[in-house]
């Protein structure tokens, strides 16, 4: 889930893999490949008896959370499973995100804007058997206002709350200093209800960890977190909201997705995702795999230092003066084949991207139409140009004319990333057909993510996982983002800042009506793609894959050719259903474009992992070990030999 | 390597002369170790220059080395395939085409499997593999050479001081190489490359730093048994000191030792830099075997099973790094006629 308000979490989740400790995973994922049977004999032969079903999902960056906090959850793996034990109180539907009822069935506002009416669904409780009330909703919200540590996280929405008071058992009245539109969703999944009769008694909830045992309001509850390995959670019998299928569910950590693909081939785990091409691939071929994919929403960008700078005006960092021109900017943005990079990148599984809000999330996304930016090293020439970057020096590189350097611009992608070793190469190609140079440096992700933090870049790769709440990511460009002391800072992009685009940031804001915010928000998007402050080159599709001989019926969000993890919400996993017990009734819910592996399994057993689990490989390797012990061997032989010569 | 083995080798000089004298008249003054001018017998009607008769003895001593390698078989194998690979290498300019190694280049399709064009496929790109092995092998091979030759010049150094000089400085450098042996080498390369910045120049330091010390231990056992020969003696005598004693006398008798410490050392250094590599601490803007791996293991070439695009630098590797082995091990025997004896 996680949307964007999250900031740090996206923002390192996304790093799958980060810096430091890679070697010392990688050296573990060696010894996970080696030994999966011990590791996951348990959880296997758990899904195999008659009468427990668990669903394994196979993830990576478990490993990065540091607890399972609900309300100070920045991690995506910490959204994933809050949304598997807690309901927010407005969801986001499974159809197409719109906000639809969750702990609450109906709300209202008053004509002013600031008064909102939330009353609760009488039904729902808590998996101890006590009923969720507004009680319950107003004791966590004046948590989130009065603790500095969840105040930092949500803010954005409960520093505008007046009063929150429970006028009944069921009624919530929250009142408002300006009208926000945040008020119609309240953050969705972002904010999870806590039970102020476990909660009321934390002396300090900020430092709860998450706690095995703990009544949920959501269809599990946490049974088991062995750090960086898994999490194992146990199914609430009666879950107001429907009980899923199934008994358990777990979710292990891997360090690699070779790792991961390996596991689902052999039928160690059940569902798998943020596959790349090459992985999807092989896994269309397996026989009791089905595969899944449909657009994403992370977004993969070039980000430009547009001028570091503080609220006051003083410079930071040292980018370079010409990227402040939006002439510049926007040249560049002439040059970059979008398509091509999605064919190169990701074999088609993406979408070229435009600005901050990805199609999946059609009430906000904007199409360029007309503004379309043609990709055209003759029209970025012609406004280098005109905005007067016409002399050259001795190399043929153009020369800003103000600050009298030659347009050579820094651009830092991260080492650990492998795709973007290979985009670069085409943008820095692109990029010199403007005479324009780019020296490319690859960087560690935490040294680069510092570097941009202090304005210390020209140009740099980055990547973001927007939430529904548009105001969440484009909230990043606004001013008031920017340092007020000369000091790093992660909470803006690129270091824009617009007043025009400030002013219909405020206006969307405060605009009730659907119809009317999603204007300014498109308009917001225009603007952006106009001034390039980052180039958004695509958006990424989801790829995935689960084990078709096991399970069916997967949710997908959006429901016509969505995604089954990293929902914004758990209905990917609720609806999933043991074959076993499905009856051969699979009506394609997950109508992807893999049906026809949709295996309609027999009642029973499910069949034991299949013996083609190599896919081609394993041969190979064979050879490639039996080759390699040969010269072993060989000079073992050959040493042998010396050193009776030496006795 | 234990230290008998080498207090042996260091009577090499003493024993070889009558050896070879048996072998051909003609070769016996010519002595490759050090102190052969004082075992010339006058067989000689001129006497020369210092510098003339000692490059006489080179030359010789070099024909002798060439003749007995030249009777390994296996170390004969080991120069050839390095003489090809080194030629590929050096030459690739010439017949490939550097600019095919970016992206953007790219002339084949998404993971070719081998063809007549590709011969070893292509990548998830589209470049050649075979291609990206040879120029590979540039990095991979200047990594190993360089940071075995840096190692090996410490573990010399080092070993030298503790030797000649003997003393609380002897106990401290020993200490240290004790320290340095016990150390996992790689744990420790890993963590200097993390902790410096992973480039080119970072991963030689890295290796070389974690593979000098058993070349120190050697050295140290050779310089003690050298410097306890009596023409050192005579030589501190007639007030050489300590400058000359090493540069002189010491380290040319070491040569030999050295050289095949050295041509071992390339082997475990391009397999440190593969693994580093490997393991994403590489130069990620520079093409090596390693970091081809890597690649190949990130694009997920196993599930795809692109065998094509893991096995080629894996064999490369195993290839290269077996003609060190063999040529170092042939080096050894040709350097110490124990180990040639019964041949």
């Amino acid at each position: 889930m996680c949307s964007s308000t999250r900031l740090r979490g996206t923002r390192i989740t996304m790093t799958t893999t980060p810096d430091m400790r890679r070697p010392f995973r990688l050296a573990a994922v060696t010894l996970a490949l080696t030994l999966p049977a011990s590791v996951l004999a348990a959880p296997v032969a758990l899904a195999d008896s008659d009468e427990t079903h668990t669903l394994i999902v196979g993830t990576a960056g478990l490993d990065n959370i540091p607890h399972m906090n609900p309300l100070d959850s920045g991690w995506l793996i910490q959204g994933e499973l809050n949304n598997l034990m807690y309901d927010p109180m407005i969801r986001w539907s499974q159809d197409d995100y719109s906000p639809s009822p969750g702990l609450v069935t109906e709300w209202d506002f008053s004509d002013d804007g600031l008064t909102w009416t939330y009353t609760m669904n009488p039904d729902a409780t808590w998996s101890d058997g006590e009923p969720i009330t507004a009680h319950d909703a107003k004791f966590t919200y004046d948590l989130l206002m009065e603790n500095p540590v969840f105040n930092g996280r949500h803010g954005e929405l409960v520093n505008n709350f007046t009063s929150v008071e429970a006028t009944d058992d069921h009624t919530l009245v929250i009142e408002i200093e300006e009208p926000s539109a945040l008020m119609a969703h309240l953050n969705g999944t972002s904010i999870m209800i806590m039970p102020e009769h476990v909660w009321g008694d934390i002396e300090n909830p900020d430092e709860y960890h998450g706690e095995p045992g703990q009544p949920t309001s959501g269809a599990f509850e946490l049974a088991e977190w062995r750090e960086g390995e898994f999490v194992r959670l146990t199914a609430v019998e009666d879950y107001w909201a429907g009980p899923v299928a199934y008994d358990e569910f777990i979710l292990q950590n891997f360090q690699t997705p070779e790792a991961m693909v390996q596991a689902l081939q052999a039928g160690e785990v059940d569902l798998i995702g943020n596959l790349n091409p090459q992985q999807y691939a092989a896994l269309e071929a397996a026989d009791h795999v089905t595969t899944s994919t449909g657009p994403g929403r992370r977004l993969q960008s070039l980000n430009f230092n547009v001028g570091a700078r503080t609220q006051d005006g003083e410079e930071i960092g040292d980018g370079h003066p010409a990227l402040r021109d939006p002439a510049v900017r926007l040249a560049i943005h002439h040059v970059i084949d979008k398509e091509q990079l999605v064919q190169v990148a990701m074999d088609g599984h993406a979408i070229p991207g435009v600005s901050l809000v990805p199609p999946i999330f059609s009430d906000y996304y904007w199409e360029p139409g007309d503004e379309f930016i043609e990709v055209s090293a003759d029209i970025g020439n012609q406004i280098l140009d005109d905005a007067g970057y016409d002399e050259r020096n001795d190399a043929g590189v153009r020369i800003d004319p103000e600050s009298g350097e030659p347009l050579e611009f820094r651009l830092h992608y991260h080492s650990d990333r492998p795709t973007y070793a290979i985009v670069k190469d085409f943008i820095v190609d692109w990029v010199a057909e403007l005479d324009i140079v780019l020296n490319d440096i690859a960087m560690d992700t935490t040294p680069l993510n510092e570097a941009g933090d202090a304005g210390n870049y020209d140009i740099e790769f980055g990547t973001w996982n927007p939430g529904p709440e548009a105001t969440g990511t484009l909230v990043y460009h606004t001013c008031d983002r920017l340092p007020t002391e000369p000091e790093p800072t992660d909470l803006t992009f690129a270091f824009y800042c617009n007043e025009d685009y400030d002013a219909l940031f405020e206006a969307q804001l405060a605009e009730s009506d659907l119809e009317a915010r999603s204007e300014i928000l498109r308009e917001m998007q225009a603007l952006l793609y106009e001034e390039t402050p980052s180039i958004q080159m695509y958006y990424e599709n989801q790829l995935e894959a689960y084990n078709s001989e096991r399970w069916t019926n997967f949710g997908t969000q959006p429901s016509a050719g969505g995604m089954i993890r990293e929902q914004q919400g758990a209905f990917g996993y609720e609806a999933a259903t043991p074959v076993s017990m499905d009856g051969g009734s699979g009506d394609d819910a997950t109508d992807d474009d893999a049906t026809d592996d949709d295996t309609p399994a027999d009642d029973g057993e499910p069949a034991a992992a299949s013996d083609d689990d190599g896919a081609g490989a394993t041969p190979w390797i064979i050879a490639a070990v039996v080759i390699v012990v040969a010269a072993g061997v060989l000079l073992f032989v050959r040493r042998r030999r010396t050193a009776d010569e030496r006795e | 390597m234990s230290g008998d083995g080498l207090n042996e080798r260091s009577g090499r000089g003493e024993e070889r002369a009558p050896s070879a004298e048996k072998a051909k008249a003609g070769a016996r003054p010519i002595n490759p170790s050090g102190d052969g001018l004082n075992e010339r017998s006058g067989d000689r009607p001129t006497l020369k220059s210092g510098r003339a008769i000692a490059w006489a003895r080179r030359r010789a001593a070099l024909a002798d080395f060439v003749r007995l390698y030249s009777k390994q078989r296996a170390g004969v194998a080991g120069l050839l395939v390095l003489i090809v690979i080194t030629a590929a290498t050096v030459f690739a300019p010439f017949y490939t085409d550097e600019s095919e190694l970016r992206a953007v280049n790219a002339p084949g399709g998404r993971l070719e499997s081998p063809n007549s064009t590709f011969w070893f496929g292509t990548d998830e790109v589209g470049r050649s593999i075979l291609l990206q092995v040879i120029w590979g092998a540039r990095v991979s091979l200047q990594i190993g050479i360089v940071a075995a030759v840096l190692a090996v010049g410490l573990g010399t150094l080092i070993g030298m001081t503790a030797a000649h000089f003997g003393g609380w400085p002897s106990w401290l450098l020993m200490r240290l190489t004790d320290w340095f042996i016990v150390l996992p080498n790689l744990v420790l390369a890993i963590a200097l490359v993390v902790a410096l910045g992973a480039s080119r120049f970072t991963i030689i330091v890295a290796i070389a730093l974690t593979s000098w010390a058993a070349t120190a231990r050697l050295v140290r056992a050779q310089t003690m048994a050298i410097e306890g020969r009596p023409y050192l003696e005579r030589a501190k005598a007639l007030g050489a000191g300590h400058w000359h004693q090493m540069s002189r006398h010491v380290l040319p008798n070491l040569m030999p030792l050295i050289l095949a410490a050295a041509t071992l050392q390339v082997s475990s250094a391009i397999l440190a830099e593969a693994a580093l590599s490997f393991l994403g601490l590489g130069d990620p803007s520079q093409i090596s075997w390693g970091t081809l791996l890597e690649r190949a293991f990130h694009a997920g070439a196993i599930s795809y099973g692109a065998w094509w695009y893991m096995l080629p630098p894996g064999l490369a590797i195993l290839f290269v790094v077996l003609a060190f082995t063999l040529c170092g091990r042939a080096m050894e025997t040709v350097l110490n006629p124990r180990l040639r004896g019964s041949r």
